[in-house]
């Protein structure tokens, strides 16, 4: 499984994608919604952390028995952290990684536990010098422990660090020249970061190594009280699908070949004609990239 | 204090603001902070809900309160299956216990608890409790 990206895309730079088309976030509670709609689904995502190698749920073997791609994602190995890596979830991935034979597996430039204490969420790293090589020398290890590639994803966050000495999209851009890790691109979080940061999204596309973006995620989430909340519990608002059409477009630019989007929804699960309605936006919003063509 | 130190200083600072109800970390906006410890807490709690809905549904309009009570300047230590076998200890000494179905709840949570510790040790091929989806 592991090796260079497919070839024949045109470009100075090798392209990074993994998986095309569009995907969701599979989880148990939507596993039938998933069946029932995967005529629509191209590919899934796994929360590592809730699927042992050893005991998979049924429907979710019968999807990789169909060829659909499973790509495994990390939501608590804290390659952000300073702690090191816990080697139980090193090998989780890489478990998964053997059982499910996927294209790559992800996790997210993010810390999750300090001193010992779990805080039980993502959180930003400063984006300092010394954070950047705490997180390069966790990639690394991360890296040579899994048996395919591995891209990091953007968080959602709501806290800024005073000492931040660089945009995140210079701190990605580093990261990736540094490790060659690839990147898995949250238009939600480019929105959070908009509405909580003032940093503009475009801004950011336009510094990202656009390149090496593997696949894509996107995500409801909610305004309270002047702060974007990225739920994964709500609708996806228009201003996100806007960021994803505004990096479908530069993407395109690029090749025909999109890297694949996948929708993330955690809870309050909707019914399956509107799981099905947002899937259809999103896979209208990437085919319709690059062709001058308005959206509504 | 070099780079990391100083980083691995701020970063346990920051999730003792979050969990255990410390100050914000210099510099780090209170309100944010306040934002996200909320979030957190709510992240947490529907976790605890969709692991023992019975508990949930016994404590009714009284969960949200009585979780946050307990849970505030309390961090999580393990899954969500953990934190529920805590949280009923919390309710069976607390007055939400003088509620037939919140005391039948919590006492059938605390012995399933035991019994999944005690089958621990037995099985070491048990699957880990799945722990919440992030962001
Ligand atoms: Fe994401």
């Amino acid at each position: 499984m592991r090796g260079g990206p497919p070839g024949g895309h045109g470009g100075s730079s090798p392209r990074e994608i993994a998986v095309g088309g569009v995907g969701i976030g599979w989880r148990p509670q939507i596993d039938l919604t998933i069946e029932r709609l995967s005529a629509a689904v191209d590919f899934v995502e796994i929360v590592a952390e809730n699927v042992h190698p050893g005991h998979v749920p049924a429907t979710l073997a019968a999807l990789r028995e169909r060829g659909v791609p499973v790509i495994p994602h990390g939501v608590s190995l804290s390659l952000g952290g300073t702690d090191s890596l816990d080697r139980s979830k090193l090998a989780r991935l890489a478990g998964l990684a053997a059982r499910f034979e996927p294209p790559l597996v992800s996790e997210h430039v993010a810390f999750c536990r300090a001193g010992g204490v779990e805080a039980g969420h993502l959180l930003p790293v400063p984006r300092t010098r010394a954070a950047l090589d705490v997180v390069v020398a966790n990639v690394r290890e991360a890296q040579a422990a899994l048996p395919v590639p591995l891209a990091v994803e953007n968080i959602a966050a709501l806290i800024s660090w005073p000492e931040d000495e660089m945009t995140e999209a210079q701190f990605l851009g580093e990261l990736v020249e540094r490790t060659g890790v690839s990147l898995l691109l949250d238009v939600a979080s480019l929105h959070t970061a908009r509405v909580n940061f003032g940093a503009d999204p475009v801004v950011a596309l336009e510094a990202l190594p656009l390149e090496r973006v593997a696949y894509v995620h996107v995500a409801g989430g909610v305004l309270r009280e002047g702060v974007w909340h990225d739920t994964h519990a709500h609708p996806v608002a228009p201003q996100i699908l806007d960021i994803l059409a505004a990096f479908a477009d530069r993407a395109r630019r690029r090749g025909p070949a999109l890297p694949g989007v996948l929708l993330e929804r955690d809870d309050a699960y909707p019914s399956d004609a509107e799981m099905a309605a947002e899937l259809t936006v999103i896979r209208d919003i990437v085919t319709s990239a690059g062709t001058g063509r308005v959206r509504a | 204090m070099s780079g990391r130190e100083d980083l691995a200083a701020r970063q346990a600072a920051l999730v003792a603001a979050l969990v255990a109800g410390a100050p914000p970390p210099p510099g780090v906006d209170a309100d944010r902070v306040r934002a996200q410890s909320a979030a957190l807490l709510r992240k947490r709690g529907r976790g605890l809900a969709r692991t023992e809905p019975e508990l949930a549904a016994a404590l009714g309009r009284e969960f949200g309160p009585a979780f946050a009570a307990y849970a505030t300047g309390r961090p999580q230590v393990g899954g969500a299956a953990e934190d529920a076998a805590e949280f009923a200890r919390y309710l069976l000494t607390s007055e939400h216990a003088r509620d037939a179905e919140v005391r039948r709840a919590a006492r059938h949570i605390t012995l399933k608890r035991l019994l999944h510790r005690a089958s621990r040790h037995r099985d070491a091929e048990h699957p880990p409790a799945p722990v919440p989806t992030g962001r």
